[in-house]
C-alpha cells in the first residue's frame, strides 16, 4: 500500500469518514465519498504546501466532495430545492434511522433527524464545531470562510435547531428531564 | 399550551453526544478500491496506435469529399490517393506522439504539444463555428469576426462544474435596433447552453431582472424559495451580477423577495443591496481552465492586485490548485512584457530565452493577449517568437487584443 495512504488513513480516516457520514447520512455513501477523498488528496499530496494543518485541509477535501456529490445527484437546482425547502420543512419521518443512530436516545435520533433540515452550510459547521469539535480556526480553515462566517452560521445553526428541536418535542412529546418544560 | 426551551448549551451537549460512527473496512480494501486511479500507470501500448487510427479515420473523412470534388471521374485511384494520405499522415502523427512523450517528463513542455485528440477536437470546433472564420480554432472572440454585421458580443460569467470558479463566456447576437442592450442581454440567457459547454446550469436566473435607471440599479426579484440560499450558489450570483453589469453603468444590484426589499443569500445573510465594484484597469490575470472531461480551455480571469502587467504574468506562471486553474505562462519561457516607447497602447512582449512557439502556444497567447487588454492595451508585438506566424497571426505585426473571453455558439 501507499505510504501516505497509510499514515493519512491512521490519523484521519474515521474523523473524515465520520463527516460525510453525518453530511449524507448514508454509510454506503459515505464510504463511496471517503474513496474520493483519499483519491483527490493523493493526486495533489505533494502540492500541498501546509499553508493550513493537514486535517483542516482533509476536511476542505472532504466538503468539497461532499458539496460535489449534493450537485450530481441531480440538476443542482433541482436537488437544492428539493431537499432544503423550507416551505415543505416537515422533519421527515419516514426514512429508517441507520444501525448506528437506532439505539441512542430519544433527543440524539431527534437531533439527527434535525440536522437534516439545516441548509448545507449550516449542517457542516455543526457537524464540524460540535461533532468534531474543530476550533473556530480551524472550522474556517476547512470551510475557506472568515472566522466571523462561521460564528454567524453557526449561531444561526443553533437557532434553526432549538427550533426544529422544540417543535419536534412538541409534537412527539419526550420525557427526558434534561430539557425545560415551561406552561 | 405548552413550550419547552433549549439553551444552546443544551443542543451542544446533545450534539457532543452524537454517535462516533466507524468505517468497518479494512484499510487495504480500501485503498485496492483507489489504487487504480491513484498509481500512475504507463499508457497501454495500443493506446497510442489507437489514437493515431482515429485521426487517420478523422482524415480520411474529413479528406475524401475534397478529393471527390478534385477527380471528378471518380475511378478507383481515389482509394489508393486517400489510402496512402491517410498513411503518410499517420506516420506524421505518429511522429509527433513519439516526441511528446520524449518531453513528457517537464510538464510546461506537454502544454506546448498537441496530440491527436486535440488536434481531432479542434478541426470539429473549427467546422462547427465557420469554415471561413480564420480565428473560428481560437478561444476568444476577435474584432474581425463581428466586424460589419450588426453583431453584438454579450459575456456571462457561468460557474465551473464544480461550482468554484466563474468562467465568462461570450456570445454573439444579431444587434435589433429595437431592443437595448438590457433587454437583449437579459433575453439571451435563455439561450446559453451551459451544460454542453461543460459548465454548471446557471441561466436563466432564478428570478425576474429590470433596471432602474434613475437609481442606476439592476433590480433582482427573487420568489422565496429561490436558490440562492444555499451553499455556494449566492457568492456565485453576486460574482456573476457583479461581473456582467461592470461596464453597463450600473452601480447597485437590489435584491428584492416578492417584491418586499432583502434577500436570504445564502453565505451573506440578509442581503438589500450589493455595490458594484466600478471597472479596474489591470486587475485581471488570465489563466487556463479545463471542465472535468473538456480538452479545449477556458480562458479565465483571476482577479488581483497588481503593480505592473509584468507582476500579473509573473503570477500567470503558478498553477491555483484549489481552483484546477492552470498556469497560462510557461515557467521555461522567459518572457517581458513593456510598454511600446511610441504608442502607449501597444505591449511588446520580448521572449527573452528564444524558442520557435508553435500552435500548442496559442492558449498561453491568448491569455497573455486578454491579460493585455485588461491593462489597458490594445496591441501586443510579440518579439522574438522564432516564427513570424502563430496561427492566424501574423508575428511581424501587434496583434489587436480580443473583444471578450471564451466563445461559443448559441445557435
Amino acid at each position: 500500500m501507499n505510504s501516505v495512504f497509510d499514515e493519512l488513513y491512521d490519523k484521519y480516516h474515521h474523523d473524515v469518514f465520520q463527516f460525510l457520514f453525518y453530511m449524507v447520512k448514508n454509510r454506503e455513501m459515505a464510504e463511496d465519498l471517503v474513496q474520493e477523498v483519499y483519491i483527490r488528496v493523493l493526486k495533489a499530496y505533494d502540492r500541498f504546501e501546509g499553508k493550513s494543518s493537514e486535517k483542516t485541509w482533509l476536511f476542505s477535501i472532504a466538503k468539497n466532495v461532499a458539496i460535489d456529490h449534493f450537485r450530481k445527484q441531480k440538476g443542482w437546482k433541482q436537488r437544492l430545492l428539493e431537499s432544503f425547502d423550507m416551505s415543505a420543512r416537515e422533519v421527515r419521518d419516514d426514512q429508517p434511522l441507520p444501525e448506528d443512530l437506532a439505539l441512542q436516545s430519544e433527543e440524539i435520533q431527534m437531533m439527527y433527524r434535525c440536522l437534516d433540515q439545516c441548509t448545507v452550510d449550516q449542517r457542516m459547521v455543526i457537524i464540524m464545531r460540535y461533532i468534531h469539535e474543530l476550533t473556530i480556526t480551524e472550522t474556517a480553515e476547512a470551510l475557506s470562510w472568515t472566522e466571523s462566517k462561521v460564528k454567524t452560521t453557526q449561531h444561526r445553526a443553533l437557532k434553526t435547531l432549538k427550533k426544529l428541536m422544540e417543535e419536534m418535542i412538541e409534537k412527539e412529546g419526550m420525557t427526558s428531564e434534561k430539557v425545560t418544560v415551561k406552561r | 399550551m405548552k413550550k419547552s426551551q433549549l439553551s444552546d448549551k443544551q443542543l451542544e451537549e446533545i450534539l457532543g453526544r452524537m454517535p462516533k460512527i466507524k468505517d468497518h473496512r479494512d484499510p487495504r480494501d480500501i485503498y485496492q478500491n483507489i489504487a487504480h486511479r491513484v498509481e500512475k500507470r504507463r499508457m497501454p501500448a495500443w493506446v497510442i496506435p489507437s489514437a493515431a487510427l482515429a485521426a487517420v479515420l478523422f482524415l480520411a473523412f474529413i479528406l475524401s469529399p475534397g478529393l471527390m470534388g478534385v477527380n471528378h471521374s471518380a475511378d478507383k485511384s481515389i482509394d489508393s490517393n486517400s489510402a496512402s494520405d491517410a498513411k503518410s499522415s499517420m506516420e506524421m502523427d505518429t511522429a509527433t506522439r513519439d516526441d511528446a512523450a520524449k518531453e513528457s517528463g517537464d510538464e510546461q513542455e506537454n502544454t506546448l504539444m498537441m496530440d491527436a485528440t486535440d488536434k481531432e477536437q479542434k478541426a470539429k470546433d473549427f467546422r462547427a463555428l465557420d469554415d471561413t472564420n480564420k480565428y473560428s480554432d481560437l478561444t476568444a472572440l476577435y474584432n474581425e469576426e463581428i466586424a460589419g454585421d450588426n453583431i453584438q458580443a454579450l459575456t456571462y460569467s457561468i460557474p465551473d462544474d464544480n461550482m468554484q470558479v466563474n468562467i465568462p463566456v461570450t456570445v454573439t447576437v444579431s444587434a435589433n435596433e429595437n431592443e437595448n442592450w438590457f433587454d437583449r442581454y437579459t433575453q439571451t440567457m435563455d439561450q446559453l447552453k451551459e451544460e454542453e459547454w461543460g459548465l454548471s446550469e446557471f441561466y436563466p436566473l432564478d428570478g425576474t431582472i429590470s433596471y432602474d435607471e434613475e437609481s442606476k440599479a439592476i433590480l433582482m426579484n427573487l420568489e422565496e424559495d429561490h436558490i440562492y440560499r444555499y451553499g455556494n450558489s449566492s457568492v456565485l450570483l453576486l460574482e456573476a451580477m457583479e461581473e456582467n453589469y461592470k461596464e453597463y453603468g450600473a452601480d447597485w444590484v437590489k435584491f428584492n423577495t416578492n417584491s418586499k426589499s432583502g434577500a436570504d443569500l445564502s453565505n451573506y445573510g440578509e442581503t438589500h443591496q450589493l455595490k458594484i465594484a466600478p471597472y479596474q484597469k489591470g486587475s485581471r490575470a488570465y489563466y487556463l481552465f479545463n471542465p472535468t472531461g473538456e480538452r479545449k480551455s477556458y480562458i479565465v480571469p483571476v482577479k488581483g492586485k497588481f503593480n505592473s502587467i509584468s507582476d500579473a504574468f509573473a503570477q500567470m506562471r503558478n498553477n491555483i490548485e484549489s481552483h484546477r486553474l492552470k498556469a497560462s505562462i510557461p515557467k521555461d519561457l522567459e518572457l517581458e512584457g513593456v510598454e511600446s516607447k511610441d504608442n502607449p497602447k501597444l505591449l511588446i512582449v520580448d521572449i527573452k530565452n528564444i524558442r520557435l512557439l508553435n500552435e500548442n502556444f496559442l492558449p498561453n497567447l491568448e491569455a497573455i493577449l486578454l491579460t493585455a487588454k485588461d491593462f489597458g492595451y490594445d496591441a501586443v508585438k510579440i518579439e522574438n517568437a522564432g516564427t513570424e506566424k502563430l496561427g492566424p497571426f501574423n508575428l511581424n505585426e501587434p496583434i489587436q487584443v480580443p473583444v471578450a473571453p471564451n466563445k461559443k455558439n448559441i445557435e
